[in-house]
């Protein structure tokens, strides 16, 4: 019993985690109808940076500023970066949608591919070490469960950002995001200004993949350049299974794969733990092809 | 109050619409009628701002109107879309917020939510529904809601009967006649359904073939038995 909630309630934080930078790609997934590889690479970078930031031989105040806002200040103009270069272009008025869909994968690819040689060329392919000076946490025994406290901590970070993250979908600039989502042409005919609130999109992504960067970095105490490819794996399992474009369902299906995955390792071992998540794949592509949340859009496009 | 002169365009090399000029003034309910094809809607998409004109000139009160089409409606030209189209993921009221978020200075009509619910009680009845709930009437009332919630000096309705059941569409029509007279709100027509159109507008422009063939008002249309023969007899 105690083992249970031991596994699930660290799969629980972790899958929060997951789910901000899965609400970030569902968003601009809806908001653009293409699906942004590079977003993993700005969260790898992020990770990168925040190793780097937590060894600054600075203390108190200044180093929890410098390590939280450090990195989602870049995710915010990386992603912005991205979206000017490999996207703007794309994304012009009256362009095709499947002509966007299939140039927009491989422009951002080619996205991916710059930030992770940057990443490769900084580090030089080793991993950094995040420095466990900045926050020590240790552990907390509840009723025979002991719960590594940096995990609670990470975790209700994540779960306050998710919770923000649905109050501005629900605001004035979420309403004019979920519209776009609906219909491009409805958006405009209204007077919605669609490009910028797809350059909008990216950045608030761009934030929460800088911070879901820390809190990868801070729970693994390490982080290199090929968390990129492990996060778009995860990043396409979960759109895949909660179906693009939902940015709710994302978030839900990333906090279930976070405990499956916590399940996977505590009982079969680690080397499951991506066989897991692709069979999962498969028997959603079999049942429910269309994903778990997946609505039919009625509304012309 | 908006006057097009002269507008050419076309998607392909060959141009769909070609010497379109008209005018619309403050007031005045103005309906595009002619056939399937005949570049009605295209005429529309040109004005609303969708469309690029390859040449000619489209302005409202003398100023030319901005480049990109969201402008153009924060302007206070706004366009209901054929087929009455409503964001599926919102609610009724959330439809509203949208358009009172949206909404533009200076517009000639412009009213409160509370006022479009007393307008369309139907839609009061059920604020916090999801729009993809509704039927083709209440998204057609809906897109009117919000338009005239967000503020305009002009509709431009695209094929308001288009995808209606007769009992919608006569409602619908009775319903733009009345908000035409109580509001003063200016309105450009396009619509297939040419008596429909003829009931409750000021005046008439015929379209064929790319091409504005003959305009007046209903009552000199319907008074020439050749007009009355080639489009209005159905």
């Amino acid at each position: 019993m105690t083992l249970i909630l031991q596994w699930l309630i660290t799969g629980l934080c972790v899958g929060l985690v997951y789910a901000m930078f899965s609400a970030g790609y569902s968003l601009m997934f809806g908001v653009m109808r293409c699906l942004n590889i590079a977003h993993a690479g700005v969260f790898m970078l992020c990770a990168l940076i925040a190793c780097k930031l937590s060894a600054l031989p600075v203390t108190g105040v200044m180093l929890h500023a410098a390590i939280i806002l450090g990195p989602v200040l870049i995710g915010v103009v990386l992603s912005y970066a991205v979206h000017r270069l490999s996207l703007h272009y794309l994304l012009r008025p009256g362009a095709n949608t499947v002509d966007i869909e299939m140039a927009s994968f491989l422009s951002t690819l080619g996205a991916l591919f710059i930030i992770e040689s940057i990443a490769i060329e900084w580090s030089d392919a080793r991993a950094f070490n995040f420095n466990f000076d900045y926050l020590k946490l240790g552990s907390v025994d509840v009723a025979g469960v002991v719960l590594p406290l940096k995990y609670l901590a990470v975790g209700a970070a994540a779960l306050a950002s998710l919770v923000a993250m649905d109050r501005l979908l629900k605001s004035p600039l979420g309403r004019r995001m979920r519209a776009t989502s609906d219909s491009r042409f409805l958006a405009t005919v209204m007077g919605i200004d669609v490009r910028r609130t797809q350059q909008l999109s990216m950045v608030i992504a761009g934030a929460l993949a800088g911070l879901a960067g820390v809190m990868i970095a801070y729970l693994y105490g390490q982080a290199t350049y090929g968390l990129s490819h492990t996060f778009l794996l995860k990043a396409i399992v979960i759109g895949i299974v909660a179906g693009l474009g939902s940015v709710k369902g994302a978030m839900v299906v990333a906090v279930a794969i976070g405990i499956l995955e916590a399940a996977t390792v505590q009982y079969l071992g680690s080397g499951w733990r991506d066989i897991s998540l692709f069979l999962l794949v498969i028997l959603v592509l079999a049942i429910r092809p269309e994903g778990v949340f997946w609505k039919k859009q009625r509304a012309a496009t | 109050m908006l006057s097009v002169s002269d507008i050419e365009f076309g998607y392909g090399a060959a141009p769909t619409v070609s010497g379109i000029s008209l005018a619309v003034a403050e007031c005045e309910r103005v309906a595009i009628i002619g056939g399937n094809g005949a570049g009605k809607s295209t005429v529309l998409k040109l004005i609303a701002g969708l469309e690029k004109p390859w040449s000619g000139r489209i302005s409202l009160d003398d100023k030319a109107l901005p480049q990109e089409a969201h402008a153009v409606a924060m302007s206070g030209l706004r366009m209901t879309p054929q087929g009455h189209p409503v964001f599926n993921s919102l609610t009724i009221d959330e439809h509203l917020q949208l358009a009172l978020d949206l909404r533009s200075k200076g517009a000639r009509t412009q009213i409160d939510p509370d006022e479009a619910y007393r307008m369309f009680p139907r839609l009061a009845e059920r604020k916090d529904a999801m729009a993809s709930s509704l039927s083709g009437g209440e998204r057609a009332f809906l897109g009117l809601a919000q338009v005239l919630v967000a503020g305009c000096s002009i509709i431009l309705l695209d094929e308001p009967s288009a995808g209606l059941a007769p009992a919608a569409m006569k409602e619908l029509f009775a319903l733009l006649y009345r908000i035409g007279t109580e509001t003063g709100v200016t309105m450009l027509i396009v619509e297939q359904n040419a008596a429909a159109a003829m009931e409750i507008c000021d005046r008439i422009y015929v379209m064929s073939e790319g091409r504005i063939l003959l305009s007046g008002t209903p009552a000199e249309l319907s008074a020439r038995d050749d007009v009355v023969a080639a489009y209005l007899s159905f």
